[in-house]
């Protein structure tokens, strides 16, 4: 397992040989071993909050619950923005050529599902059917986008998150139906 | 996806996705007279499995597809019931030999499932159950029961068979996936960037002053370990945006790794000695993460990925 193909020296064992050869101490920081955002709850509740303000419908503030899966995958991956509307357009035009430029990574996405589970038990959200739409604690999330506009914060996400009004989504291109 | 695949490649991934699925699922290996029609079972030996991928299918019509279809399966059948034909429409029993080293004793089969790579039309339905039915009543029935049933599923029905997890969409886009690894581990993509690789160039700075005898210089290996920091970069964006389950495991492994190499690096504060545990570290938990999803090869390389990250970031630093 530890064998380096056999085209190139083995760059580890040099370095190790060096280190030791310079006495040299090792520090460890885990600290600077950052997690990812795509596990912080609070950056997908924000998002989230993001994505509810501006692609769902009032006054009931009703979204397809896939659509906001994908809405805040695409938003926290923004190098995926350009490949899924170029991927929209085309499927309406009848190309299937770029089917594997749609992001089915949103399909295993088990962070957004337990951030939509907090905010439905905690009355901010509600499911109904295959949609998602507000609960009696709805104006929790709006006063949080109301702070996150005001002070400029997630300013790429909610970018992306305009773009992605131009996509005309149906069930069947979030693979849902 | 599935249905993508076609030959030996369809049976192969059939095979993986029924084993991860079932808990008894039995390959049978083609070898050493092959598979007497035969590609798999389970159940307690009471379920058998023929597979069969139809190669370009999108050239042939649906009429020859299906009768393509029905003459594969129908061919896998008479071997299971041991017949073959004799004149336009009599079977008659012909041994099959393989059976009785497959087979344990006194076992029958109770349902057999035909599976194809592609099922758009039920042409193939009728006359699977007919030469099904011709099947049963020439057969002396060794191994498969008079009243055994059949059933015939295409990829949507084998998908819904089984949970379908991120490792195995991964496995069923494998040769995208590890074609775009393969890409990624080799060069990885100029738009992949670092924040910053000051602290990475220091590191190895101080190398050069501090390292007895002096080494000629560190380029190579400042570069070998910038190019594996540059491909785990490019692996992780890869996860993250197609496979968030192999993105966590990835993101778990290099936790687990640190947490470890912090705790030994209070008894074995000798860096070079600690490099080296890390590695085997990472090979081992990489290994155990990846073995069902990555080859050996890849995993390797990842590997060296890892540790290029971990020096390139930061969490292991040598400079005293």
């Amino acid at each position: 397992m530890t064998t380096p193909a056999s085209s190139e020296p083995d760059f580890v064992d040099e370095l190790a040989e060096l280190l030791s050869s310079a006495r040299a101490k090792a520090t460890i920081s885990r600290a600077r071993l950052a997690r990812s955002t795509l596990y912080d709850p609070q950056y997908h509740i924000a998002v989230i909050a993001c994505a509810m303000r501006i692609h769902s419908e009032r006054p009931h503030h009703r979204i397809l619950a896939s659509w906001l899966k994908l809405l805040q995958f695409i938003a926290a991956r923004p190098t995926l923005v350009d490949q899924f509307i170029g991927y929209a357009g085309a499927r309406r035009a009848g190309d299937l050529e770029l089917w594997q430029q749609m992001p089915r990574g949103y399909l295993g996405d088990e962070t957004h599902e337990g951030v939509m589970n907090l905010l439905v038990a905690s009355g901010m959200l509600r499911k109904v059917g295959d949609a998602i739409e507000a609960s009696s604690r709805y104006s929790m999330l709006a006063q949080l986008v109301d702070r996150i506009e005001l002070d400029g914060l997630f300013s790429g996400e909610r970018a992306i998150l305009q773009r992605l009004r131009s996509v005309k989504v149906t069930k069947v291109l979030l693979g849902a139906s | 996806m599935l249905g993508a695949l076609e030959g030996q490649g369809f049976q192969d991934e059939v095979c993986r996705f029924l084993r991860r699925s079932i808990h008894d699922f039995q390959h049978v290996p083609p070898k050493p007279q092959g598979d007497a029609g035969l590609d798999g079972y389970s159940h307690d030996q009471t379920v058998a499995y023929c597979c069969y991928g139809p190669e370009e299918p999108s050239k042939l019509t649906s009429k020859a597809l299906a009768a393509k279809i029905v003459e594969k399966f129908r061919d896998d059948l008479r071997r299971l019931f041991e017949l073959q034909p004799k004149g336009k429409s009599k079977l008659v029993h012909a041994p099959n030999n393989e059976m009785t080293t497959i087979m344990g004793t006194s076992r029958k089969f109770k349902a057999v499932r035909l599976i194809v790579s592609v099922l758009d039309t039920h042409q193939v339905l009728g006359p699977l159950t007919n030469a099904f039915d011709a099947c049963r009543q020439a057969s002396q029935c060794t191994y498969v029961e008079k009243t055994a049933g059949l059933t015939v599923w295409g990829p949507k029905e084998l998908a819904t068979s089984g949970a379908v997890d991120d490792a195995t969409i991964v496995r069923l886009q494998q040769r995208d996936v590890l074609n775009r690894l393969e890409i990624v581990l080799s060069n990885p993509p100029t738009n992949v960037a670092p924040p910053s690789t000051s602290d990475f160039d220091l590191k190895f700075d101080w190398l050069d002053a501090n390292a007895q005898p002096r080494p000629s210089g560190t380029s190579k290996m400042r570069a070998h370990f910038m190019k594996r920091w540059l491909a785990a970069l490019a692996v992780e964006n890869d996860f993250a945006n197609n496979a968030t389950a192999l993105h966590q495991a990835l993101s778990s492994v290099r936790e687990e790794v640190i947490v470890d190499a912090e705790i030994e690096s209070r008894t074995q504060p000798n860096a070079g000695e600690l490099i080296k545990v890390m590695r085997l570290k990472l090979a081992e938990q990489l290994g155990q993460a990846f073995a069902a999803t990555l080859p050996a090869d890849t995993i390797r390389r990842l590997v060296d990925g890892e540790l290029g990250l971990l020096i390139g970031e930061c969490p292991v630093d040598w400079r005293s």
